[in-house]
């Protein structure tokens, strides 16, 4: 074979060349750890790996969604717990009431009692969570029991629901009308407690009877909505346990598909670089010789 | 003696020919396209022994005596055969490489996958929606909305403002390419003009034919032509599919007319007089670049990106629109569009939120979280809205937004991967093809110092005879 001067030049610098972008894209999947850093450098990898970073995206978002919901959940289950505790607290004066031997001084201080259990529900039912109030349905804004007066609307505002997992929604406010009743009607929780503190005041023993089996009633009432609640949370719970799972499997899955093989691509680094050092080598040593260094 | 006299003076004279070749040789290797070149020698006619006028002492009958040498010709080497199969490669490779600029330069834009492109943005924009839907009553999650809609549209207007300049690029290059290439074809038709005077007077116009067959290779860098030559006047004639570029000494350019859009059509004369039709572009850079602003960059063409992330802006406009008008804001009052109205029609060019949202104080009511108009925590619609995000939409055949935007990147992709193996193969194929020429043409500086030596031996050897000559006449001289 003929080798003319150009020859050597371009086909030395070809070689160099080749180890030297093999070696630069070696540099870049090291110093990233991932081998994929564009579309072109493996399609259907990235196609896999831009799939997997949005489920793991939505994931992420539902356990954002779900952490909400759960936020509202146990703020309402301390709200009921509290509510629960005044409404058993009033069940225990009305049996002491109901008794016909207490003196009018005492039934005067239960009534007080009374009077500030009443408050005090009022209060509970204006519960905030971020500055929404829990009881109102969707009417966040508005306080749900304003002021002090029974007539205080139906607080049957509607449910609000939030995506915690694809497609599986959660109710995550219970309505004031399920834990109060309807307040625009006769017969709800507050009907109860001023029945009670009427009687008391005019020392209605009867009526005071029928407080003891409203109490009953209506403490039922609020544990329904707390196991309600109990099991939403529960189920808030199971979606984030679940997706906290999924995701974990699937960053692992992202990793495989994008991440480089260190050990492989270190080994090929460690190769390409002899190799390019031997043609660097071989390179400098070819191209100076010739016949004219050795002619007189 | 005459004649050995003779014989050694046409030997010192070739020898200085040579020697003048060599030195050329030498001065050229580093030169592009030059091809190395060869003095032919010859010896000259022999007298034919006992003929006439030979009776100088020599014996007769010993049969013919040789006059001397003579380079007959200084030729190139070189193999035209090769040279065709470098034209017909080195047009694809052009092509080919344009192309991958292209897609290149379409996934930088693109700048997937990372944290900042298009898909966080549009994953950010669904969130948001998300987000409100469980603090509908919340300012400052509106705010957080309008900002993810508004970065998502300056993302898609981005993209079309970067996609679209690569277009207009391509269409330049286009107009300076054709210049370019005109200018390429002018100068191998005054080539021929040189070439066929020097075929005239019987020279072999060496340096010239490499200058040519240099400029024809450029030229099939930019589109595939035919190469014939004219065996009579040594002239090359160059054709663009049947159409001329090239006819002995004329040069026929191609044309630019500005169509639509102010891109650019590449036209030839008609010869019959009629109207200049459409240049055919086989293949070729400036193929490359026609196919990067026609299809690849276009708006219309269903493969073009500029066409796919039109349709994919639209599509979510659309979609979030009709939701977001059925949806009920904190006011109360009938629902906007969450995209601007004014805008129409909406795609990727001109995206915008609804300038409604960043009124003050009360723009941020106006969007549409809840579905009815029941209260302020009712984040019904912006669920409906966020669920979009796995919706398949039909516009874009029934894939979701994320899946369309998907498939796209991946069309880059693929279509990048096949251009880089196509410019590696024609690569490595015009590579050995160039080493081929090399193997022919290429000057060796060792070749040529060995052949210096050579004709300075043969030059001393010829100078040796006729001092020898000399001496034999003074001998013969000196006789009294």
């Amino acid at each position: 074979m003929r080798v003319s001067n150009n020859m050597m030049y371009t086909q030395s610098l070809r070689d160099v060349n080749s180890n030297h972008e093999r070696l630069l894209r070696l540099n870049k999947d090291l110093s990233t750890t991932e081998r994929i850093h564009r579309p072109s450098d493996d399609p259907t990898g990235h196609a896999r790996a831009y799939v997997l970073k949005n489920s793991i995206d939505q994931n992420e978002q539902f356990k954002k969604n779900a952490a909400a919901a759960q936020d509202f959940l146990s703020i309402t289950d301390t709200t009921l717990g509290s509510v629960m505790n005044i409404l058993q607290r009033l069940r225990e004066l009305a049996v002491q009431t109901a008794n016909g031997t207490l003196k009018l001084e005492d039934r005067e201080a239960t009534a007080k009692e009374v009077q500030q259990s009443f408050e005090e529900l009022r209060s509970w039912g204006n519960t905030k969570v971020n500055n929404r109030y829990i009881f109102g349905g969707v009417k966040t804004d508005q306080e749900v029991f304003p002021a002090a007066g029974v007539n205080l609307g139906p607080n049957d505002a509607g449910t609000m629901g939030v995506e915690v997992a694809p497609n599986v929604m959660l109710t995550y406010n219970i309505r004031g009308i399920d834990v109060f009743g309807n307040t625009t009607l006769p017969g709800n929780m507050f009907d109860a407690v001023d029945n009670f503190y009427t009687a008391l005041t005019t020392n209605n023993q009867a009526s005071i009877g029928q407080t003891i089996a409203d109490m009953d009633k209506w403490i039922k009432t609020v544990n329904n909505s707390r196991t309600e609640v109990g099991s939403r949370v529960n189920r808030v719970e199971m979606a984030q346990g679940r997706l906290a799972e999924i995701n974990v499997s699937l960053d692992s899955l992202l990793g495989d598909t994008v991440g480089a093989d260190i050990p492989k691509t270190t080994t090929e680094f460690a190769q390409t670089q002899a190799t390019l050092q031997a043609a660097l080598m071989a390179t400098s040593k070819s191209l100076p010789m010739s016949l004219v260094d050795f002619l007189r | 003696m005459n004649i050995g006299m003779n014989a050694a003076l046409s030997g010192l004279l070739s020898a200085q020919r040579a020697l003048d070749v060599a030195s050329h040789n030498i001065s050229n290797a580093n030169t592009p396209g030059y091809s190395r070149q060869r003095a032919d020698l010859v010896a000259n006619p022999p007298f034919g022994a006992g003929g006439i006028g030979l009776s100088y002492g020599h014996s007769t009958g010993a049969g013919m005596v040789g006059t001397g040498v003579t380079v007959q010709s200084i030729k190139r080497v070189r193999d035209q055969f090769i040279d065709r199969q470098l034209y017909a490669e080195t047009s694809p490779l052009g092509e080919a490489k344009v192309g991958l600029d292209t897609l290149n330069q379409v996934q930088s834009i693109f700048g997937e996958p990372s944290d900042q492109a298009l898909n966080t943005l549009m994953g950010k924009f669904w969130n948001a929606w998300q987000d409100l839907s469980t603090h509908a009553d919340n300012s400052a999650y509106r705010i957080a909305l309008r900002d993810a809609g508004n970065s998502l549209s300056f993302g898609f207007q981005e993209l079309h403002g970067q996609l679209n300049s690569l277009r207009n690029e391509a269409n330049e290059r286009i107009q300076v390419s054709v210049k370019d290439l005109n200018n390429l074809v002018k100068q191998v038709a005054h080539l021929n003009q040189e070439i066929k005077a020097a075929f005239a007077t019987g020279q072999n116009p060496n340096d010239l034919q490499d200058q040519q067959d240099a400029l024809i290779e450029q030229i099939s860098g930019f589109v595939k032509v035919n190469v014939y030559e004219v065996p009579a006047t040594g002239a090359k004639n160059i054709y663009l599919a049947g159409d001329p570029l090239v006819l002995e000494e004329h040069d026929f350019p191609l044309q630019l007319t500005s169509g639509a859009g102010g891109f650019y059509d590449i036209t030839v004369p008609d010869n019959l007089g009629g109207p200049p039709r459409t240049a055919t572009i086989a293949s070729g850079s400036l193929r490359g670049l026609l196919d990067a602003r026609d299809i690849t960059l276009s708006d219309t063409d269903p493969r073009g990106f500029l066409t796919q992330l039109n349709k994919l802006a639209s599509a979510i406009v659309t979609q979030v629109n009709t939701l977001h008008s059925g949806g009920v804001g904190l006011n109360g009052a009938p629902s906007t569009t969450f995209f601007d109205p004014s805008v129409v029609p909406m795609d990727a060019s001109n995206m915008a939120i609804n300038p409604v949202f960043f009124n003050v104080p009360n723009g941020l009511d106006s969007i549409a979280a809840g579905a009815t108009g029941a209260g302020s925590g009712d984040g019904a619609n912006a669920t409906a809205i966020a669920q979009l995000r796995v919706a398949k939409i039909a516009g874009l055949g029934n894939v979701t937004a994320e899946d369309f935007y998907k498939n796209a990147l991946t069309q880059a992709g693929t279509m990048s991967q096949e251009l880089e193996r196509r410019t590696k193969t024609q690569d490595a194929l015009i590579g050995s093809l160039k080493d081929r020429i090399e193997q022919v043409s290429g000057v060796s500086t060792d070749e040529e110092m060995g052949n210096i030596i050579r004709y300075q031996k043969a030059y001393a050897a010829s100078a040796k005879v006729l001092s020898t000559i000399d001496q034999m006449l003074e001998t013969l001289l000196a006789i009294r």
